[in-house]
């Protein structure tokens, strides 16, 4: 008797529990895709002459590499949750394409999720992460240091027809004509998206549109612009500009 | 009564235990890695296998049989006899001279901060998963040890003194090919070099001369030398990005490098870079050794590199010959890189050894 009544007390006490934890736990799983105009770009196809950008260049992608931080949530409450602080996508490291993360937080209360491409300045300090350090992610000194928001590299065929390499880096814009007196543009980028979830799991979809880095709203000619992009204050303006039309994040929530 | 007797049948059981601890045979003792300062502070943690655990009794065992000759079919060739202590860890040869005065395929590459290779991938071509696979091959590779497992743990095992280091190291008397690798792989994580003069930059204790600066700034700088890219910054004092990539060596591949591992053509031609640390003691460079002075290897990136399908992106200059440096930043470009070699590493190391 004693027995039942304890698996009883017992089993309503983990009903209850189960039921409080579906109320105020959110499962993400966060998916990093890329894509050139809507077709996915895969790993294995890497080093093809494959994509066409607007400007008419072909070209290779043999190396992608990128940077989001301060992914978090922003509630109904005004409040912010943080998801994950930093995370680094490489196209050819399966482990970094995607990411289980939990949080504390009923689907209800989500408003959306918003994280930035790049760092902001005050999290962009030199050498303070070792984890970035150790795939050598630095931007030098002499630049600002810090870190890099992005690395494109790849091939593509130039006037005469023959393949020349392209470094289309990303960091934070740096005028560095008086070397001793380093002016900064921020180059970070937010990005952001609504989330109307309906059930404790989500399933979030970052996608990068390579191609839009050559396009709106200004046309790139790798012709002209194609290597040394980190130390040139316009270009990284430039690749900051077109960004903001590059990700796109789909919310589905099961 | 009845709890009375639960009681002293507990005691009973924990007084047994307790006689039996004394007993309990010690196991090893485990080793303290020291990890210079700029790496716990630059650098996350080396890389450790669960089931290779350093301990002073693994390290002395490897570093034993480093050393050891009887490893080889014909005696003649231990691990140190291509990885020398005094050349960091590497030979002065192009490839190294196997059993039977046979020449190797590819350069002896220097071992060193090996623990800090995070993606243990070893070898120029990435072929071995990890430091206790990679130990593994040279025994039985036909041009470098020619020896095979059995005969080496058997000739191991018939010796005075091996049996009791194992046991010690292992908890086994039984000697075979996996703990032996074991043991060199301990033995190698913990060949750490990092007292470098520009270490010591880093850390204070010393200036750069203005040669010195101006190359670091060669270095660094995206439209000079662009090297960072692949071998790191002060931030990365491993000075590698332990990564794989086609430096512009050739047109057309005798040796196609990573391709050969991954089955893959847009790998071919792909090496591992090596650590910068310790040029000064480990030429010739590149995987086959081609490039007998630092002189030589920065002629290549300036002017010498040649196109092919799968040159990295990042030798941009490809279609001009290279970076094109003059001649006073090449001059200062090597001043900076001979700072990265430490004049004490592999001091001490395997005296007292056969």
């Amino acid at each position: 008797m004693i027995l039942r009544n304890c698996s009883l007390f017992l089993l309503c006490l983990l009903m209850a529990c189960t039921k409080s934890e579906e109320e105020t736990i959110t499962e993400f799983e966060l998916h990093f895709t890329q894509s050139w105009s809507g077709t996915p770009i895969s790993s294995d196809a890497l080093n093809n002459v494959q994509f066409q950008n607007e400007a008419g260049e072909k070209l290779t992608i043999e190396r992608l590499r990128y940077l989001l931080s301060n992914i978090h949530l922003q509630l109904s409450n005004g409040t912010k949750i943080p998801l994950k602080a930093f995370h680094l996508v490489n196209i050819q490291k399966e482990e970094s394409l995607k990411k289980t993360l939990t949080t504390f937080v009923a689907p209800k209360d989500i408003e959306a999720v918003s994280m930035l491409f790049g760092f902001e300045n005050e999290t962009n300090q030199d050498g303070i992460y070792p984890d970035l350090n150790a795939v050598s992610w630095n931007v030098p000194r002499m630049l600002g240091g810090g870190y890099h928001f992005m690395q494109l590299d790849g091939k593509f065929k130039n006037k005469m027809g023959a393949l020349a390499p392209y470094n289309f880096h990303a960091i934070r814009a740096v005028d560095k004509t008086d070397p001793e007196n380093l002016i900064f543009e921020d180059s970070f980028f937010e990005i952001e998206q609504p989330i109307e979830a309906t059930a404790s799991r989500i399933r979030m979809s970052i996608d990068m549109d390579v191609s839009q880095w050559f396009v709106n709203p200004h046309l790139w000619f790798l012709e002209s612009d194609a290597t040394s992009l980190m130390p040139n204050f316009e270009a990284q303006k430039r690749i900051a500009a077109n960004g903001k039309s590059v990700f796109s994040i789909q919310i589905e929530s099961y | 009564m009845r709890q009375g007797v639960y009681l002293l049948l507990l005691i009973g059981f924990l007084a047994a235990c307790k006689k039996d601890d004394p007993e309990t045979v010690q196991g090893p003792t485990p080793y303290t890695l020291e990890i210079p300062s700029l790496f716990a502070e630059k650098l996350i943690a080396p890389v450790f296998p669960a089931n290779n655990p350093l301990t002073e009794e693994g390290v002395a065992l490897g570093e034993k049989l480093f050393f050891d000759k009887r490893l080889s079919l014909d005696g003649n060739i231990s691990c140190a006899s291509c990885h020398m202590p005094q050349q960091a860890f590497s030979d002065r040869r192009a490839v190294s001279l196997g059993i039977r005065g046979q020449e190797g395929e590819r350069n002896a590459m220097p071992i060193f901060n090996l623990a800090w290779n995070y993606d243990d991938r070893f070898n120029w071509d990435g072929k071995a998963l990890s430091l206790e696979e990679q130990a593994f091959r040279p025994v039985t590779h036909p041009k470098e040890m020619g020896n095979n497992w059995i005969n080496v743990a058997r000739t191991l095992q018939e010796d005075a003194e091996y049996p009791d280091l194992f046991e010690r190291a292992f908890g086994i008397r039984e000697i075979d090919s996996i703990v032996i690798t074991k043991a060199l792989a301990q033995f190698e994580r913990t060949l750490i070099s990092a007292q470098a003069p520009f270490d010591q930059f880093l850390l204070g204790q010393r200036n750069l001369t203005s040669r010195q600066e101006n190359g670091l700034a060669v270095f660094m700088d995206e439209e000079r030398g662009d090297c960072f890219h692949c071998h790191g910054n002060e931030n990365n004092p491993l000075w590698t990005d332990n990564d794989f990539h086609n430096n512009g060596l050739d047109t057309d591949f005798a040796d196609i490098g990573l391709g050969a591992v991954t089955g893959d053509p847009a790998d071919n031609g792909k090496f591992r870079t090596p650590s910068l640390r310790n040029l000064t003691r480990s030429a010739p460079y590149m995987h086959d050794g081609r490039f007998q002075t630092l002189e030589e290897v920065v002629n290549h990136y300036s002017e010498g590199l040649k196109p092919s399908a799968t040159i990295d992106p990042l030798m941009k200059k490809v279609n001009q010959g290279g970076v094109q440096l003059s001649p006073q930043d090449k001059a200062d470009l090597i001043a900076f890189l001979r700072s990265l070699s430490d004049p004490n590493f592999g001091q001490g190391i395997g005296s007292g050894v056969e």
